[in-house]
């Protein structure tokens, strides 16, 4: 098992960020809240919970992973781009996230917008927009994706992909 | 002649509605939007325009319409209050605005048989014999989805 252990950073999203891709969708969190990058190959797939993809070994004890659409929707079917399970920080532990790929941006300049009123759900975990290039980051943390997974867990009740609640 | 005040906007699947002259800024050809996630259908994508972030809102979805294929966007500017700064939004378009000048005779109920016009709208005008609701800009880009 090979583990990176991103350096820590302060609490500010203008510190260093983890550019998680996920299909289309560039999630973005600080890079503190990323405790380990690992394998895909090394999520153990037996008896996973409910409506997770399996587990993932890190301080010894095992944490729930889950793979999401670029909807942010719960997949039961891990798409094979999903290479990479990136451990992120709960207040009572941690969760994997399965992503394409992960890239590592120092000292994020920009702008961040609020999303805009019309397209707010209260409970998305997406936070704030930063447009990067060619590209729009979708600012979010841990705690709030955490939230909406669970949310997403308790909702389930028919196979295939979930879409974000209503 | 009569003064041009407003602008028909055509949002396809035979889906219109109009705003104020002065509330529509400017036609985006071919734009390329970003998709947001945890939206609802009918905004769901953001473009960049001017430095800034503009909700994309596709009035044919809101309505139960077809989603328009948009190949225009048109940005609109309200205000939440006279005097205040401007905001701004964009509506998916499926072919370009044209300019109308409408009159108080012309005023009419909302379409019949859809009562999203309702949540849309701030008033309706009859044109050609179709009933084209006015957009309450401030309230449907201010406004969170239910």
């Amino acid at each position: 098992m090979s583990t990176t252990q991103p350096a820590l950073a302060g609490n500010s999203m203008d510190a260093s960020a983890v550019v998680l891709k996920i299909d289309s969708l560039n999630l973005m969190f600080p890079q503190s809240d990323i405790r380990a990058l690992e394998s895909a190959s090394d999520v153990d797939a037996n008896s996973p919970g409910q409506e997770s993809t399996g587990w993932i070994g890190y301080l010894r004890q095992r944490w729930p992973v889950y793979c999401l659409s670029d909807q942010l929707g719960l997949l039961d079917l891990v798409p094979p781009s999903r290479r990479t399970c990136a451990l992120l920080a709960i207040a009572d532990g941690y969760i994997g996230i399965l992503c394409d790929d992960v890239s590592i941006l120092k000292q994020v300049a920009g702008k961040r917008h609020a999303v805009p009123p019309a397209m707010k759900r209260a409970d998305s975990p997406v936070l704030e927009l930063l447009p990067f290039g060619d590209k729009l980051l979708c600012v979010s943390r841990p705690a709030s994706l955490s939230a909406h997974i669970g949310q997403l867990v308790r909702q389930a009740s028919l196979p295939g992909e979930l879409p974000c609640p209503a | 002649m009569s003064r041009m005040n407003a602008w028909l906007l055509d949002f396809g699947d035979t889906c219109r509605a109009a705003v104020g002259t002065r509330e529509l800024l400017h036609l985006v050809d071919a734009p390329s939007a970003f998709a947001v996630p945890c939206t609802p259908v009918y905004c769901s994508q953001i473009v960049l325009w001017q430095e800034r972030l503009l909700p994309v809102l596709d009035i044919a979805a809101r309505v139960g319409a077809l989603p328009a294929t948009a190949p225009f966007l048109a940005v609109v500017g309200y205000q939440q209050q006279r005097g205040e700064y401007p905001q701004f939004g964009a509506l998916k378009l499926a072919s370009p605005p044209k300019q109308l000048a409408v009159g108080d005779e012309q005023a009419c109920r909302l379409p019949e048989g859809n009562d999203a016009w309702r949540e849309l709208a701030i008033s309706c005008f009859e044109y050609r014999g179709e009933a084209v609701p006015v957009l309450d800009l401030c309230r449907i880009f201010s406004r969170a989805p239910d």
